[in-house]
């Protein structure tokens, strides 16, 4: 009988939060989904595949960055969305944008988006 | 390292024991145990009970030992009942570090699931660490 492989299979999705002994969040740690594999050899499907990939690596780098501040961080007050990853970088624009205000201590205690160059500095 | 998370060869075996029962030696998943490492890890599929991912070994104090899991459930995700959830909440009493994950069988020498995070987590003592997992058949 031939092999068939049907795509079946398992898939894990878990969280864990850390708190203190009062309930004071420290930080939250979830997991990522790899991107799925293209369904076609167009360069269309590859493009996408390849953009997804690029958006699952900076995606899993602000999230290694960001447990990683939070925790040593923990008795300090740091913006909420370092604790609990909400709201997440939904795409690769975005991700990118995280690592970097991630990276600037200025940007992550002021709230500002360092590439959006309005006048502002339009708080993200 | 991304966060990562794998259902481990032993883990797909030991279901298969269990769903057509010819050696009665399998049991279900129903314990969980801390990962203790100083970096991140990597889940591998090739890991077991005696032998997690790169260095990790199992805690074996400070509350974050293997125990039974607080909940197991069976929600739904795509079909009705094709998952199986597992909550559970560490309270540390030491200070040490948390670098993922072990979900095993009943015995205790079966590993299914192995999550590693993405940072390794510095617990405190009264640190508590909440465990919401899930693991499903996926039909897709």
């Amino acid at each position: 009988m031939p092999a068939t492989n049907t795509g079946a299979g398992f898939r894990v999705d878990y969280t864990a939060e850390q708190r203190k002994a009062d309930g004071t969040l420290i930080a939250t740690v979830v997991s990522i989904q790899p991107p799925a594999p293209p369904q076609c050899l167009s360069f269309r499907c590859l493009l996408k595949y390849v953009i997804d990939s690029l958006y699952v690596a900076f995606l899993a780098s602000y999230h290694r960055r960001r447990v990683y501040y939070a925790t040593h961080n923990r008795d300090k007050k740091i913006l909420e969305r370092y604790r609990t990853g909400k709201p997440s970088p939904k795409n690769l624009w975005q991700a990118i944008h995280a690592n970097i205000k991630l990276t600037c201590p200025v940007c992550r205690k002021y709230n500002v988006d360092p590439l959006l160059f309005d006048k502002n500095y339009r708080r993200v | 390292m991304a966060q990562t998370q794998t259902v481990t060869n032993t883990g797909i075996t030991e279901w298969v024991i269990l769903m057509s029962d010819v050696t009665p030696a399998a049991t279900a998943a129903n314990k969980i145990v801390c990962l203790n490492m100083a970096t991140p890890c990597t889940a591998a599929a090739a890991s077991t009970f005696a032998d997690p991912a790169d260095t990790a070994t199992h805690h074996t104090d400070a509350g974050l030992l293997i125990a039974t899991v607080d909940t197991m459930s069976q929600p739904t995700t795509n079909t009705t009942g094709d998952t199986i959830g597992f909550n559970h909440v560490f309270t540390a009493t030491g200070t040490r570090n948390v670098a993922g994950i072990h979900l095993c069988n009943s015995d205790g020498d079966v590993t299914f699931v192995e999550c590693c995070f993405n940072a390794v987590l510095a617990v405190e003592n009264t640190d508590t660490i909440t465990i919401d997992g899930h693991v499903v058949v996926d039909q897709a």
